[in-house]
């Protein structure tokens, strides 16, 4: 019976209002329901093509890859480098640190930091670095979205090196790596060919969840991203509140296309993976 | 396994419809047919949900400490004060009436003349209800811009509150003469590259209307109703203008405060030389606050800024209206008004006609200490613009993203 039920009241309690959203997001979009609609049109969807949805997406995509592949690239270097300094744990205890702090508190700090008028900023004037603080870099609010990558780097790096160092343990990379060296590997061969692999499978479940999930990041981007592009999650919902009450039905068309890319890609990924997996 | 989800399905599928569609069986008499000792009767006990911008800690220590104390003493009313602005209320208010709720959430709410508009669109207010009010007959409705609100008529939908112009607030370090016109702001700006921008947000939409205004010889173009080609025209040279500004806004003018919140912080940082304020007192509270620098003022330039009012309404789903309509009755008495204007309070100008108040009543408002900062009331009357019809607003804010920001 329990084995029945889960399956049940996962849908009910979790698939069902999911389904029943995007359902009316949907029927919103194409004006069927909605208290200013006048009937059935596609003029919202044909609205979205218009730049500002395409260019949140890319952004929000840049955003997304970055900050990903940044705190991957981040937690594999460390891993590599620095893993027995990790063994020990008071050192392994800090990296649950970063995890519980809420992202808007770390997106405040960032920009506590860089800021313009920031604590880096002041530094740099008072140490005679720069005349004055217009000439402060800009790391939060500019074009390439570095605050945000900061704060998410902040945020995922020690999650993604807590899982490394699991799955370096759990799969025996270390024994791995004994037997390949004295069959004569060198160790490059033993880290790219052997070891990165076996990781990389393990991780990439989770790589992509992140992907998904710093793609539609709300609060950090509405603290530290520029005026535009948007972040795709800002932009929606700035489109529902605006003061034009004919941009719900835009918002509602972005909200529905942007679900139905990011089901699909994550189906499409998640069964390439498991039929690697099956290989 | 499939029969269990169907049966799942329908069963969920009837307690959502079951759940949305009880239309309300009311037989009561609306507190607009009563009189009005009937509607102070029926509001005792009344529990009243007020929505309304919390964004300032002066504003809302107004609130509860005066108000909502004031409301339970002498009418026995529950005062609940809930954040949220604008197209917040209207949302909240359009999905009740699109899910077919029998009773709002709100009862009443702070609202200002584009909310007004898009009320009225979704016919979202309760109305007419101001007629009722015994205090109404202080409010000064024969003042445009007390009595209309965005070009157009109020029609006993919403009650005046206050009264306010937009001014500027700059750093006299920073800026020795201030700009009085549009063209004398280009040459400040191109002389002081990095210490000026514009939100994006309800401010910089006034400030920027103020500067549309401003460059048509007459500023009664814009009263009436929505004109698409004078819009056209004179927005189009007004981007025009600001593109050739852009490169000389602060961070280049790439990217801009999406708030006047950030602007006051920019400002208050010392990285701008200019923050702006819907309200023409905000520079004293502000200082008296210690968040902006005791030399710091404001000023409304010569070619005039918009002076408008913001109103209080009331939800047509309210299940609590004549508790909103006596809660309302009191916030516009000469009392409650009076608390409001003061500088160290909010310093929010009243509705009221000084005119048209009891004698005692006149002295005490006449009497009122002076403003240190902010520039005298009577002083930026002669340089006060109207709102024009909101399509103006909701076309500016829009294309100053498409035109300017998103460039």
């Amino acid at each position: 019976m329990a084995k029945k039920l889960i399956p049940l009241l996962f849908t009910v309690l979790c698939l069902l209002p999911l389904g029943l959203s995007i359902g009316y997001s949907f029927l919103y979009s194409i004006g069927g329901v909605g208290l200013l609609s006048e009937g059935l049109t596609l003029q919202h969807w044909g609205d979205l093509f218009r730049g500002e949805f395409l260019h949140s997406m890319l952004y929000s995509l840049w955003i997304a890859l970055a900050s990903a592949g940044g705190a991957l690239g981040l937690a594999l270097t460390a891993l590599f480098t620095l893993r027995h300094h990790f063994q020990s744990n008071s050192f392994y205890r800090l990296l649950f640190l970063p995890l519980t702090i809420p992202p808007i508190v770390v997106a405040f700090v960032i920009l506590q930091m860089y800021s313009g008028s920031g604590i880096l900023s002041r530094l740099a004037v008072q140490s005679g670095l720069i005349d004055g603080s217009q000439q402060f870099p800009a790391l939060v609010q500019d074009p390439y979205g570095i605050g945000i990558l900061l704060a998410h780097l902040f945020i995922v790096f020690p999650f993604f090196l807590l899982v490394l160092l699991n799955l370096y343990q759990n799969n025996r990379l270390d024994e791995i790596e004994r037997v390949a060296s004295s069959l004569g590997a060198d160790s490059t061969t033993i880290r790219f060919k052997l070891q990165l692999p076996i990781l990389m499978r393990g991780l990439f479940p989770l790589l992509i969840l992140y992907i998904i999930f710093f793609m539609g990041a709300y609060e950090i981007p509405l603290l530290l991203g520029q005026s535009s592009p948007q972040m795709i999650s800002v932009l929606i919902l700035e489109k529902l509140q605006r003061f034009n009450l004919g941009d719900i039905p835009v918002a509602y068309s972005m909200a529905v296309w942007y679900a139905a890319i990011c089901i699909i890609t994550i189906s499409y990924l998640l069964m390439m993976h498991r039929s690697k997996e099956a290989i | 396994m499939y029969k269990f989800y169907i049966i799942y399905l329908i069963a969920l599928t009837l307690i959502i419809s079951g759940c949305s569609s009880s239309p309300k069986i009311d037989g009561a008499v609306e507190p607009v047919d009563m009189i009005w000792q009937e509607i102070e009767e029926a509001a005792s006990g009344e529990t009243v949900t007020m929505m309304m911008w919390m964004g300032d800690p002066l504003i809302n220590r107004y609130m509860s400490d005066y108000v909502v104390q004031k409301v339970k003493e002498q009418y026995g009313i529950t005062l609940e004060i809930v954040n949220g602005q604008g197209t917040q209320i209207v949302s909240t208010l359009m999905s009740e009436l699109e899910s077919g709720r029998s009773a709002s959430q709100i009862d009443m709410m702070w609202i200002n003349g584009e909310t007004f508009y898009q009320l009225r669109q979704i016919d979202g207010l309760y109305g007419p209800f101001t007629q009722k009010l015994p205090n109404m007959e202080f409010v000064d409705l024969d003042n445009p811009f007390i009595g209309v609100d965005f070009q157009q008529p109020v029609d006993g939908y919403e009650a005046p509150w206050g009264n306010v112009q937009f001014t500027l607030i700059y750093d006299p370090d920073d800026v020795e003469n201030p700009p009085q016109d549009f063209s004398e702001f280009q040459q400040w700006v191109n002389q002081n590259p990095g210490k000026f921008t514009i939100p994006t947000d309800f401010s910089g939409v006034t400030l920027l209307k103020s500067w549309m205004i401003s460059m048509a010889d007459d500023p009664g173009l814009f009263y009436g109703e929505f004109n698409e080609e004078i819009y056209s025209e004179y927005s189009g040279k007004l981007w025009e203008n600001i593109n050739s500004m852009k490169p000389d806004f602060w961070r280049g003018g790439e990217t801009f405060p999406n708030s006047v919140a950030q602007l006051h912080q920019l400002f208050a940082n010392g990285e701008l030389a200019f923050t702006m304020s819907n309200n023409d007192s905000e520079v004293d509270n502000k200082v008296m606050q210690g968040i902006f620098q005791d030399d710091s003022r404001g000023y409304v330039p010569e070619s005039g800024t918009i002076q408008n009012s913001h109103f209080l309404g009331i939800a047509r789903l309210s299940d609590n209206k004549a508790g909103a309509m006596t809660t309302i009755n009191f916030m516009i008495s000469p009392d409650a008004q009076f608390q409001k204007m003061q500088p160290e309070v909010w310093g929010d100008g009243t509705v009221l006609s000084i005119d048209k108040l009891p004698d005692s009543w006149k002295q005490r408002f006449q009497d009122m200490p002076g403003r240190i900062r902010a520039p005298d009331r009577e002083s930026i009357t002669d340089r006060a613009l109207m709102e024009p019809a909101p399509e103006y607003m909701i076309r500016l804010f829009e294309d100053f993203r498409t035109f300017v920001v998103n460039q």
